[in-house]
């Protein structure tokens, strides 16, 4: 460690030792940002954690969803076009769907609840999960969960097949959600390398905003034939009541954050200002003893931090408690870890007006004695 | 060694002049006692010579460098690595111990920690103090709290040495201790520049600065 490293690290521990000596300031200090935060999570914290289950019932839906399929009669999407998707920005994942018939348990021989079934392109993803064994290879199946006992499957292994469709093996059983969440009602079957064709194509934007550009760009990627038979479903209007539930919501969390900080941050500076004119004294003796005005300026924002870290945790937890008890949710951990930063940024500021009255006051004048 | 030259001091808002044209040498291993009324202007030379006040006119000299008009950050390093100062009232710490309060002496001098701890000790037990190192302000006596003022001045090993009244609240036994540690001081080289009113403590300088009201 160099010597300025070292003469900065020795100031800051200096403004550690000043909270200790000035305990009645530093506590002060904590229980204000403590109620800063503590007032913010309670109340807009509620506010974050119903706009959380909100918007989480409205990506269930899937808002960030975009189906494309031909017309009647189109001749499909080239396979080829999957691994071009997924190498798309913006694209968290994509699957290919190609024909549909029906399957029976082959052990029941030909008997049997007849289960939708469908050729797979791509592999499993977040909102696709493999549930027991694996996911299928070309010409093995895969059945969901929700298909398990209509095929009178209590582990996924047999066989299925139908009339016009040979037995293929079942190597395991997946778990779909979201976008996905039908598909676990049915079969999947691997893309065997005969099957060229895709007749949809289901694509998972990474955020709800991109899926209007997103479609566009997937558009271009399948290149098909005839662009006016497609038919097109994205959920960019789920996106627009997203983001305007989103807005809503925010709007009134926003203006009662601004003015829980600005209180706080008028009391803290009220405090602050209150600490350093009652050790003016201490301030002067410092300056005479070495300490420039940046220096002083470190020791007491280095001691509001420290007081506000401290009333920051306890404020957070405080407050996380009573959303709890309150709304029996919980905030998402952005929105706490925001609240916290915010409070913490907040007492900051409002020490720096403070520190530097302390700085540049006459040590000579508050040091003279009479 | 420290200089001043043709030195006007006035009060910005009461406009009243406490000294003109002065020229006066602190010479280095010696001390100079700047004595006077109350009200002269003994402490505020002090403070000028330690680069705290700034002159209305005239300049301070450092080995030979004004040094008066430098930046406030370049005249707290220069204060901050060169100058003891001893304080009349010891101007400690309440809040803190007597070993913490000297190691602040050498704190914004970037003294390391290890060389502080040494000295802290030796400069306590030379000054008799020792045994109240975790002790904190309030619970020294006076002259025990004027030592330690004297070992946080002593600690980074000053050349210059400003001294306001640093008797003047102190009984004889206590006044020596101090007046003993300046001359020393001075005899080790240093420029050691005290205002007093104590004519013990002016006795003993080699050279000294009278102000008259």
């Amino acid at each position: 460690m160099n010597r300025g490293s070292a003469h900065r690290l020795a100031l800051i521990k200096e403004g550690f030792a000043m909270v200790r000596s000035n305990l009645v300031a530093s506590a002060l200090i904590a229980t204000i940002v403590a109620l800063i935060s503590g007032a913010v999570l309670a109340t807009t914290g509620q506010t974050a954690a119903q706009e959380a289950a909100v918007l989480s019932t409205i990506d269930d839906a899937g808002t960030r969803t975009i189906t494309i399929r031909e017309g009647s009669g189109g001749p499909g999407f080239d396979r080829d076009a999957l691994p071009r998707i997924l190498a798309l920005s913006d694209v968290e994942s994509a699957i290919g769907l190609g024909q549909t018939f029906d399957v029976r348990n082959e052990a029941r021989r030909g008997g049997g609840e007849p289960v939708p079934t469908r050729v797979v392109f791509g592999g499993p993803n977040a909102d696709l999960v493999v549930a027991q064994g694996r996911w299928p290879l070309p010409g093995e199946a895969a059945v969901g969960d929700g298909a398990m006992p209509r095929l009178g499957l209590e582990v996924p292994s047999g066989s299925v097949g139908s009339v016009e469709f040979e037995p293929v093996a079942v190597v395991g059983s997946f778990r779909g959600a979201g976008p996905f969440a039908n598909l676990a009602n049915g079969v999947l079957v691997g893309a065997a390398p005969e099957d060229t064709t895709m007749r949809l194509v289901v694509v998972v934007a990474s955020a709800p905003e991109e899926v209007a550009g997103l479609a566009a760009a997937v558009v271009e990627v399948l290149s098909p034939d005839d662009r006016l038979s497609l038919r097109i479903e994205t959920s960019e209007q789920l996106a627009n009541v997203r983001q305007a539930v989103q807005g809503e919501l925010g709007r009134f969390s926003r203006e009662l954050i601004v003015f829980v900080l600005a209180g706080g941050l008028a009391l803290t500076t009220v405090t602050v200002l209150s600490a350093v004119t009652l050790r003016k004294r201490d301030f002067g003796r410092r300056r005479v003893l070495g300490a420039s005005r940046s220096a002083i300026v470190v020791l007491v924002l280095t001691q509001t931090a420290v007081s506000a870290v401290v009333g920051s945790a306890v404020g957070t937890v405080a407050g996380l408690a009573i959303v709890r008890q309150v709304a029996e949710a919980v905030p998402p951990w952005s929105f706490v870890v925001g609240v916290g930063t915010l409070a913490l940024l907040a007492a900051l500021v409002a020490a720096m007006l403070p520190a530097l009255l302390a700085a540049r006051r006459d040590p000579v004048r508050v040091l003279r004695v009479p | 060694m420290i200089s001043v030259e043709e030195l006007t001091f006035r009060y910005k808002r009461r406009g009243e002049e406490l000294f003109s044209g002065l020229s006066f040498s602190f010479p280095s291993g010696e001390m100079t006692a700047i004595v006077g009324p109350s009200g002269a202007g003994k402490s505020t030379l002090l403070y000028i010579v330690g680069l705290m006040l700034s002159p209305t006119s005239g300049d301070v000299l450092w080995d030979g460098e004004i040094v008066s008009t430098l930046a406030d950050a370049e005249r707290s390093r220069l204060r901050a690595a060169r100058v003891g100062f001893v304080f009349q009232d010891a101007a400690l710490d309440s809040t803190r111990t007597v070993a913490a309060n000297v190691a602040e002496g050498g704190l914004y001098a970037g003294v390391p920690r290890s060389v502080i701890t040494r000295r802290r000790r030796d400069l306590l037990d030379r000054f008799g103090v020792m045994l109240r190192d975790n002790h904190r302000p309030g619970e020294v006596s006076g002259g025990q709290a004027q030592r330690v003022a004297l070992a946080r001045a002593m600690i980074k090993d000053p050349d210059i040495v400003l001294a306001d009244e640093p008797t003047g609240n102190l009984d004889e036994a206590a006044a020596d201790v101090v007046m003993e540690a300046l001359a020393e001081r001075a005899a080790g080289g240093a420029v050691v520049i005290v205002a007093t009113h104590d004519t013990r403590l002016a006795g003993i300088a080699s050279r000294r600065l009278e102000l008259t009201s």
